[in-house]
């Protein structure tokens, strides 16, 4: 629709010829999606977050401590019977309060922020990949295969999400690594129901019978064409998958599967400490750490539904 | 105000005139400019075939017409739609207004509270007035509603009057009524005519299921004393007893609300010129009107208890109607058909049914959009000799749309060529075909592969070149300049006006015009 | 030449070899039966997409396909590319001349086999049966390994309907154009490229073209990248399935004419698909139409526009509309709708929508069902006592009986009465079916009427004029009906 520019076809252009139609295309796509305000919003802050990973893997001493993958390195540094709550008196580490041990809440967060994300893309990207390429060949062959892998996705998912990681978990042993293998056991069925359904619906377009008219095999058009396409819609669900990964990560580790990394600053973790304290009124160590979750949930759906008004063929053609 | 006044003038022949209708889409790319201020007048009793390739703007026109324009992202910009005698863009203006700082960035800030009573307005003008057949059957009916119940409710939904006065003028009818309408019966002698009156007066007293029993008594029976017995024993056949009191007070009550709707209008007609008085007028007239609104409240309650069964007679005689529409558009089984679910039904039935249904209401206008496109040539076949036979029988206006010149020539008196948003040609259809001179109607002739010609294998067919335009972009002047054979210097700049080349022969093409004599 | 080949019956003319280049592609008795089956597991029935479909096409020629939806065109296109397994059935493409020789004359003894009365030879029959499953397993497209199949993809390619859904929309148009040359030559990246920018010329389009998606494009011009692909690797024959149907009449004509220069210039071969009998006129040599999966009539295009044979023919011909208002409409309106084809009529399936329809065109059970109907239901509302009420129509299509029963037992007068009403309605003009019933007989008991219809015909594809081939019993020896066709064919034509 866009370049509808020549008549017939028959005129040649004169400009200088420059091809990059993929770097184009991504450029227009990118263009409409920074459009939607909300979308771009939630944009800015997940990729606020991606750079805090990132930091934290490449310059961690930014935190002001040797090794950041335990909360011990922080304390003790000040002590008063209870953690103080926040305050910018004593600079901006302590902008929101102090937790457990006295440890500051701001760069302990910033540093858990490393293991979640970490771990929820690398449950996300293991389990689709897993799921993606079960589920396109099941849509693509059919028959047999697909009635297999269709009725065990269907054991997953009769059983609710957290009750199923947590009964893996629980008969693997209670292990931050076991509860990255049972995220990615209950979550690859969701890939493979989803890339099922759009790569039959792939399947039944012309092109695919135009390829196998060109000599392609089943295996060829499974990978070079039904595969690209199936993507731009996983893509969606991949990036509205890292907010509930997260979560449900964060929540596994609050009731108690990690054990044997109790002072990892992890939301889970953090959330845990702040229990203690809630009682008494402290209502920082638990509140902070949950919004800067939330926020996170939030802008991560707030993009991934911009992404899906995007990708939308409708809306691109 | 002008224009008005002439709209009630030529009102006894035409029934549709659209002038200078705009129609627009903003989208993200950029403003597609769909219909470019297009002129349209639709006698009544006529076939008006609107024909163009895809993306020309025909199926807009349609959607224009009954205001079914997708908002967003599309919205009627400026224009006049008469429908009769009444404007369906009155007060256009008003609800909503529409800033294009640029292409891409456009403000549109909707009036909530006239845009709620221009919908009123307009579900009282479509469906009433004017019906739409569609394109895609399957896509326009309601796939988990039974077909006979979605015609019924079509029905309810605007002859509600005049059924509530047939059902009441049958329980209530003596044999001195059937006296008075034997004697006037035998008095004509026509049997067409005579026929005829059996028609209304069957269709007046609710019983038109018997009609064919009531014209067999009158070639029967000579003597008018049988006669009116005969007729006394149908009807208290089918006298069933209802609520008298109920149902007159329903009619009373479906009466004040078209009132109200006649008000409205006239209210609205008023705001859209500039005359204070009479607004104020129609103002008061409708707030008058409002409180009678007052002493139907006890109604109103009860309805919404019991309104099932103050609807009840009604829905029966909507039934019957269901089954006589059924039979209209050739269902072989109107009974079986009515209770079936759309998917039931083949393509050819379910556009059947699409008919009967926008049939049910008995506009004076029918929207045919592409009504056979989804068909076989056979199955269309059958279509188009059903819309051409209803619209010699009821006399009712068709606005048929298509992008095949074969089923315009064999339906259409009057044809409109459109192209990229405008109508570029319009004659009746013997000129059309004879004598074309738009040069995008002649290369679209001498486009067409032809079934009745012998075509050798040599044979090449004459081509327009190039493809319909992009209507963000569209060139300037005359839209069809850069594909046209005879392109002139004024045509990239100004743009041709429909002008008359006399016996209602209508081209917009600088060919035919001088280029000072436009804009008259 | 037209050289064509029917059903096991008749294939007295067979002159190959005399066009330019010969016979390219003999499909044989081609059948695709798809299975209905509820719940996923037992199959309940077939629809027969195409049910033996025979023809030949020859080098530079032009079969136009046409029929409505759901006659099982385009799964022939399919089925021919082996794009779908076939049920049964051969294509022949590209075979040696002297294999569709041998073919064609095996095929030819075993009719004249079964059709002689005597002895059959079982010995000689088999080995016939066996040199052919032999040579098609040898030859046969349908019978092929993957392997072997590729060598002959080379020389077939689909063009298809939809210009949107038949392009890749994650590729460059360059990467669509290179694939068949890819997978199926053995040309480099470089001459790749150099062909690819020759093709998009020569389909109209220019280079800068090649770097784009999909999308950028229009449907007229989406067709012809989809062209250019099928050329790429200079086949023999197109499949070209609703090529124009989805474009506008300014572009059709265009592509239809690209069509026809790339036939002229590069010799090749088209089966034509599709429902617009106007441009199947414009583009073809011959024509085949298709009525629920059979091929009901099969000629050069001229004989079959000016001087068709089969009532369905007749019918689909006079429902295009003209472009021209002065031509009047002069339509034969059939009856109903296109049955379905899980469950066609028997015997010829189109008798059902025939006006010509003989009493042994198959009529049957349930055709019986609605006219009886509307001959009891006036008897009904009478409530007099010509005949008791009527309880029940049963149909047994296994029995070919329809049995009528009513809440009394008939007294011999009613019976005869009811007999009466029957031949009145056989006498009226539209009354065949009525004709078609054999027997009335009174059921056991008395209340029950038992009415035995004739068993119903066949109808073969058979050369009926020379080179003029159609499935229709009127043209059967001894036929009731050939006058009263023969006299409209003229009038139709004109």
């Amino acid at each position: 629709m866009a370049t509808e520019s020549n008549v017939g076809g028959s005129i040649l252009k004169a400009q200088p010829v420059k091809h990059r139609p993929r770097v184009e295309d991504f450029k227009s796509t990118f263009k409409l999606f920074i459009k939607n305000r909300l979308a771009f919003v939630g944009f800015v802050i997940v990729l606020i977050y991606f750079t805090i990973t990132i930091l934290d893997y490449v310059y961690p001493s930014y935190l002001g401590v040797k090794d950041i993958n335990t909360i011990a390195s922080w304390v003790p540094q000040l002590s008063s019977g209870v953690p103080s709550g926040p305050t910018l008196s004593h600079g901006w580490w302590y902008i929101f309060g102090e937790t457990l041990y006295f440890a500051p809440i701001f760069p302990v967060m910033l540093a858990a922020l490393k293991t979640d994300i970490t771990y929820s893309i690398l449950i996300v990207l293991t389990g689709a990949l897993i799921g993606i390429i079960l589920g396109t060949m099941s849509g693509y062959f059919g028959k047999l295969y697909d009635e297999v892998l269709m009725r065990v996705t269907d054991i997953f998912f009769s059983v609710p999400t957290l009750v199923l990681a947590i009964a893996v978990t629980v008969v693997l042993g209670k292990s931050l690594q076991n509860v990255v293998i049972a995220l990615i056991i209950i979550w690859w069925p969701i890939y493979a129901r989803l890339t099922r359904g759009v790569s039959l619906s792939i399947k039944s377009n012309k092109f695919i019978e135009a390829a196998t008219a060109a000599g392609s095999s089943g295996l060829r058009n499974v990978f070079v064409h039904i595969l690209p396409n199936v993507l731009s819609v996983v893509f969606v669900q991949f990036s509205l998958d890292l907010g509930s990964i997260i979560q449900l990560f964060a929540a596994l580790d609050f009731i108690g599967f990690n054990e044997g990394s109790p002072l990892l600053p992890e939301l889970g973790n953090m959330l845990t400490w702040g229990t203690s304290y809630l009682v008494s009124g402290i209502w920082w160590p638990i509140v902070i750490p949950g919004i800067f979750l939330l926020i996170f949930t939030v802008a991560i759906n707030l993009m991934g539904d911009g992404l899906r008004d995007v990708l939308d063929p409708k809306l691109r053609r | 105000m002008m224009q008005n006044t002439e709209g009630k003038k030529s009102e006894s022949e035409t029934y549709l005139r659209v002038e200078k209708l705009k129609t627009q889409f903003f989208t993200a790319r950029g403003i597609v400019k769909a219909l470019d201020e297009i002129d349209l007048t639709i006698r009544k009793g006529e076939i008006y075939g609107l024909v163009g390739e895809s993306g020309c703007g025909k199926s807009v026109t349609a959607q224009s017409i009954m205001y079914l324009v997708p908002d967003p992202p599309g919205r009627i910009v400026s224009g006049k739609i008469y429908v009769g005698n009444v404007n369906i863009l009155t007060g256009l203006e008003q609800l909503a207004k529409i800033t294009v700082k640029s292409e891409t960035n456009v403000k549109i800030k909707r009036n909530k509270r006239m845009i709620k009573r221009h919908n009123y307005l307009l579900s009282r003008i479509r469906g009433d007035r004017i019906s739409m057949i569609f394109q895609e059957p399957t896509l326009a009916l309601n796939p988990v509603i039974r077909v006979g119940d979605q015609i019924a409710e079509n029905i309810l939904l605007h002859l509600k009057v005049d059924m509530a006065n047939a059902i009441l003028r049958r329980e209530m009818s003596t044999r001195k009524d059937y006296e008075s309408f034997v004697q006037k019966a035998l008095s004509i002698g026509d049997k067409d005519a005579r026929n005829k009156a059996i028609r209304e007066w069957c269709e007046s007293y609710s019983i038109s299921d018997a009609e064919e029993l009531v014209r067999n008594i009158f070639l029967t029976y000579q003597d008018p004393e049988t006669v009116v017995k005969s007729i006394e024993f149908i009807v208290n056949e089918r006298k069933s007893g209802t609520n008298i009191n109920r149902l007159s007070r329903a009619r009373e009550y479906y009466l004040y609300q078209q009132r109200l709707f006649e008000a409205t209008l006239n209210l609205m007609e008023a705001e859209s010129g500039k005359n204070q008085d009479e607004i104020d007028r129609a103002r008061t007239a409708l707030n008058e009107i409002k409180k009678e609104g007052s002493s139907f409240l006890s109604f109103r309650i009860i309805n919404k208890f019991i309104g099932k069964r103050i609807e009840a007679p009604l829905r029966d005689a909507a039934k019957r109607r269901v089954h006589e529409l059924l039979n209209l558009v050739n269902i072989a089984e109107p009974e079986r058909t009515a209770l079936s679910y759309p998917h039931e039904l083949s393509g050819g039935m379910q556009q059947r049914v699409m008919i009967a249904m926008a049939l049910a209401s008995n506009p004076q206008m029918l929207i045919a959009d592409e009504p056979t496109t989804a068909l076989d040539v056979t199955t269309q076949a059958q279509i188009l000799d059903l819309i051409r036979n209803l619209n010699r029988q009821m006399g009712s206006s068709v606005l048929f749309i298509t992008h095949d010149l074969a089923v315009i020539a064999q339906m259409c008196n009057r044809v409109g060529v459109m192209y990229a948003g405008n109508i570029v040609e319009e004659a009746d259809v013997n000129t059309i075909f004879d004598n074309p001179k738009h040069p995008y109607t002649i290369g679209l002739l001498k486009a067409l592969p032809r079934a009745d010609r012998i075509a050798g294998k040599m044979v090449k067919l004459e081509t327009v070149a190039g493809s319909v335009p992009n209507l963000i972009t569209p060139p300037t002047g005359c839209r069809f300049h850069p594909r046209c054979k005879f392109k002139m210097d004024i045509c990239e700049k100004k743009k041709p006006e429909l002008d008359d080349l006399g016996d209602g022969h209508k081209v917009a093409c600088w060919l035919y015009q001088e280029p000072g004599g436009s804009g008259k | 030449m037209l050289a064509v080949s029917g059903t096991w019956g008749v294939r007295q003319m067979t002159d190959f070899g005399t066009g330019d280049g010969g016979t390219l592609l003999y499909v044989s008795h081609l059948k695709k039966y798809f299975e209905i089956s509820k719940s996923g597991f037992r199959v309940t029935g077939h629809v027969k997409a195409v049910d033996d479909v025979s023809f030949t096409l020859n080098q530079n020629e032009t079969l136009g396909v046409v029929g409505e939806t759901g006659c099982g065109k385009t799964t022939l296109g399919r089925l021919v590319l082996r794009l779908l397994e076939s049920t049964d059935g051969d294509v022949y493409f590209n075979a040696p001349k002297e294999v569709i020789e041998k073919v064609m004359s095996l095929e030819r003894e075993l009719d004249r086999m079964g059709e002689s009365n005597d002895g059959v030879d079982k010995e000689r029959y088999d080995s016939i049966l066996k040199e052919l499953k032999k040579l098609s397993s040898e030859y046969s497209l349908t019978k092929m390994s993957h392997r072997k199949l590729k060598k002959y993809r080379k020389e077939m390619q689909p063009v298809f309907q939809d210009p949107f859904s038949s392009l890749d929309p994650r590729q460059i148009i360059r990467d669509i154009l290179a694939e068949p040359m890819k997978l199926l030559t053995d040309m480099k990246p470089e001459q790749i490229r150099e062909k690819s920018l020759q093709l998009i010329n020569e389909v109209g389009l220019s280079e800068d073209h090649l770097y784009r998606f999909p999308h950028e494009f229009s449907g007229g011009q989406r067709q012809r990248i989809g062209i250019a692909r099928a050329i790429s690797i200079e086949p023999k024959l197109l499949v070209l399935d609703e090529p124009t149907s989805a474009l506008d009449v300014s572009v059709q004509a265009q592509i239809l004419n690209l069509l026809k220069d790339l036939q002229e210039r590069k010799k090749l071969a088209f089966i034509f698909i599709s429902h617009h009998l106007n441009v199947i006129r414009l583009m073809s040599d011959k024509v085949a139409v298709m009525y629920l999966g059979k091929i009901v009539e099969l000629t050069d295009t001229e004989r079959l526009f000016t001087n068709m044979l089969h009532p369905y023919t007749e019918a689909l011909l006079s429902a295009i509309p003209i472009p021209d208002p002065k031509v009047g409409m002069s339509r034969i309106i059939l009856e109903g709708e296109v049955p379905s084809p899980a469950n066609p009529p028997k015997g010829c399936h189109f008798h059902p929508r025939c006006k010509y329809a003989m009493t042994n065109c198959g009529w049957s059970p349930r055709d019986m069902v609605l006219p009886l109907q509307e001959i009891l239901e006036p008897l009904r509302v009478k409530s007099s006592d010509v005949l008791p009420t009527t309880k029940e129509i049963l149909t047994d299509e296994s029995k070919n009986t329809v049995e009528l029963t009513f809440d009394k037992a008939l007294t011999s007068a009613q019976f005869e009465t009811f007999k009466t009403f029957i031949s009145e309605a056989a006498a009226k003009p539209n009354g065949v079916r009525f004709r078609a019933i054999k027997s009335i007989t009174l059921g056991a008991g008395g209340n029950s009427i038992l009415m035995t219809m004739r068993e119903a015909d066949v109808p073969k594809l058979k050369e009926v004029k020379p080179g003029h081939f159609v499935s229709c019993l009127m043209y059967e020896k001894g036929a009731e009906n050939t006058g009263i066709r023969g006299a409209n064919v003229g009038k139709a034509a004109s």
